[in-house]
């Protein structure tokens, strides 16, 4: 296909791209039990409430060991058993029972997405409700500022106090305690310690817990006192201080009953400053949404057990915006969020226990909206919008459940759908370096005005392919297909986004994708074939514009550089490379 | 204001002593330590609701308690 037809396919993609797209219903796709079997083990679910006498019953009627396969067992009935001779003859006895709606070999699952290596990961039981390992693959939350306006945190090993060893490694920001107005905001209660390890416990250190954001930046900021309890006008201020220091998330795991106009304005304040503000529903298990969740600029958030229904504690109301795990602990401790904290009236040891309330499930969503930032969400509207839209659930906005159950990885697919991320200032960039180019060559040598060079298909499509991305793929793909498969996404990035179609997003950019390597391999066949040199220059262009926007942004880390310090000089001088290699391209030459 | 009722612990948030009310109110204490504070307890308590409180337990208004006596 000719370059021009290239085009000519380019701009009638994007017009069809802008056209409307059928509806679909998705259907199961029903097949023979299959994938590898976990010998001598058999899953059977029984029909729900059915109740552990019954179950005894039919295990001895059996032959066979059978237990509730976890907490929830005896509500939705599925149970395993151990140690099967023939599992095949058991099965079919088992169907025959009126109790079983399903027995089957029990199958190991390949884990989807990333799983941490911290110890006692597999007890979080909240984290895995809410998608992480798939979310973890897109995001760590990055250098987003998230505020936590509590009893303070335990970061800093001073006097009584310690920083806790599952936040070894965390960045903190600088905070404020405006209950003892001082610059060390510790942590004197145990409740904003563990609020802060949902949000950013170390992670994948080999020790502990997990937490959900664990490359964002933490600022404690202490507003409530030893006993857990503060007055408007600390938080109020707290808000403000917070969001004035650059925080873009503020989680407040903490609530009144008392409406106050001044908190209200901080809230307000707060996202008017670009902040999102997440905060705790209450946990007086009515329809009332306690202050300050029940503002209009905050995002209210209740509690789920780990069955994922709302637990009996959590408030509900014409406020609510998100259910989060919270935890249930009338089945014991498993049932609550566990996060390393210190220890009740011992701030100097360090315990993990477990939690309960709507306090904890605040930091899920606030450890999402970091997510959802890091990932590219420009303003809080943007991040509630991606929340909402991510969330599971039946669908629409209902007083019990708000906008349905936080699902990390559902609001950062979301997020990238709400928002194509178009992005046209390296295009802007490169346009500029041409015009630079242009002005440093000999008349003589030009190949044109500006115009002339830029229109030129030849050279306009790998530009903007470069520089911008073939954005169109994304969105005809969206439109008529459904979501777009990694590839596809990928694809649609600038070519120096390609690396994640290798390398998996949300990681650092590979040095040798942000580099001058791929417009130095595409012009090897330009040295000889003349009329493939604007194409050349496209891609080289473009890579000048998107290494120089992506410097002068500051914007990512590059892996397998050692010190961060490198990432703008390689970008500087690959721009560089970039620019130089385009203008010996452009250079107009006699034919020969 | 007096109110009379029963002692129990709520283990949300921070967690804290509550006074369930015989009119089926329920209270966050503040202020206050002793042996009454025990789950079951019948007590009788005056003290002032501080409406402007902002606590990790969110269960109820605060009592601030400035008396706590059994029932």
């Amino acid at each position: 296909m000719s370059l021009d037809r290239l085009t000519v396919v380019f701009l009638c993609a994007s017009v069809l791209a802008c056209s409307g797209s059928p509806g679909h219903t998705k259907r199961t796709r029903t097949g023979d039990a299959s994938g590898p079997r976990i010998p001598g083990r058999v899953v059977v679910d029984f029909r729900d409430g059915t109740s552990a006498e019954v179950l005894a019953q039919r295990a001895a009627e059996w032959g066979i060991a059978l237990r509730f396969n976890s907490l929830v067992g005896p509500e939705d009935g599925v149970a395993v058993a151990d140690d099967v001779a023939n599992v095949d003859a058991l099965l079919a006895r088992m169907r025959e029972s009126p109790e079983v709606e399903a027995a089957e070999p029990l199958f190991t699952y390949q884990a989807q997405g990333w799983t941490p290596n911290d110890p006692d990961y597999p007890k979080q039981w909240n984290l895995r409700l809410i998608g992480m390992p798939d979310a973890w693959e897109m995001s760590h939350g990055k250098g987003v500022i998230v505020a936590v306006l509590d009893t303070g945190v335990a970061y800093e090993t001073r006097g009584p106090f310690v920083r806790i060893p599952d936040l070894k490694g965390i960045r903190f920001a600088p905070g404020y305690d405006f209950v003892h107005d001082t610059d060390h905001p510790n942590d004197d209660n145990g409740h904003g310690t563990h609020v802060a390890g949902t949000i950013a416990q170390a992670t994948n250190n080999a020790e502990g817990v997990a937490g959900i954001a664990f490359e964002a930046t933490l600022m404690p900021v202490k507003v409530l006192d030893a006993s857990g309890t503060g007055t408007s006008a600390d938080i109020a201020d707290g808000i403000r201080w917070a969001v004035d220091h650059g925080a873009r998330v503020l989680n407040l795991s903490l609530g009144g009953f008392g409406y106050s106009r001044v908190i209200e304005n901080a809230v307000a304040y707060a996202r008017g400053k670009g902040a999102v503000v997440v905060a705790a529903a209450g946990n007086h298990g009515d329809g009332t949404v306690a202050y300050p969740a029940a503002y209009a600029g905050a995002v209210g958030v209740g509690a789920v057990g780990p069955d994922g229904m709302r637990a009996p504690y959590s408030a509900w109301g014409e406020q609510l915006d998100l259910l989060a795990p919270g935890g249930d602990k009338r089945r014991g401790d498993e049932g609550g969020i566990l996060q390393a904290t210190i220890a009740r009236g011992a701030p100097g040891t360090p315990v993990y226990a477990s939690y309960q309330g709507t306090s904890m499930a605040t930091p899920h969503v606030s450890g999402v909206a970091a997510l959802l930032f890091a990932a590219g969400a420009k303003t809080p509207g943007e991040v509630e919008r991606a929340l909402y839209a991510g969330a599971s659930g039946p669908g629409g906005w209902t007083r019990e459940r708000g906008h349905g159950l936080l699902d990390a990885a559902g609001a950062l697919r979301a997020l990238g759908a709400i928002t194509p991320r178009i992005d046209w200032q390296p295009l802007a960039a490169s346009v500029a370096i041409l015009l630079l180019l242009l002005l440093s060559l000999n008349p003589r040598f030009r190949p044109g005005g500006a115009l002339n060079v830029l229109l030129d298909p030849k050279l306009l499509v790998p530009l903007l392919v470069s520089s911008v991305g073939f954005f169109v793929l994304r969105i005809i793909w969206s439109k008529w297909v459904g979501t777009p498969p990694a590839m596809v996404e990928g694809l649609s990035l600038p070519v120096p986004d390609w690396e994640r179609i290798v390398f998996g997003r949300g990681r650092l950019a590979h040095p040798l994708f942000y580099s001058a390597l791929i417009p130095l391999l595409v012009a090897l066949p330009a040295m000889g074939w003349r009329s493939f040199r604007p194409v050349a220059a496209g891609i080289a262009l473009g890579f000048a514009g998107f290494l120089a926007y992506a410097a002068w942004t500051r914007a990512p880390g590059l892996s397998w550089l050692p010190f961060h310090f490198l990432a703008l000089p390689w970008l500087l001088s690959n721009a560089l490379v970039s620019a130089l290699l385009a203008r010996v391209l452009l250079i107009r030459r006699e034919k020969a | 204001m007096k109110v009379r009722g029963r002692i129990t612990f709520r283990d949300l948030g921070a967690g804290a002593w509550m006074l369930e009310a015989e009119d089926g109110r329920r209270y966050q204490l503040e202020d206050v330590q002793g042996e009454l504070l025990r789950e079951g307890a019948q007590v009788v308590v005056e003290g002032e609701v501080d409406a402007g409180a902002v606590t990790t337990v969110m269960a109820g208004p605060v009592l601030r308690v400035r008396r706590l006596h059994a029932a």
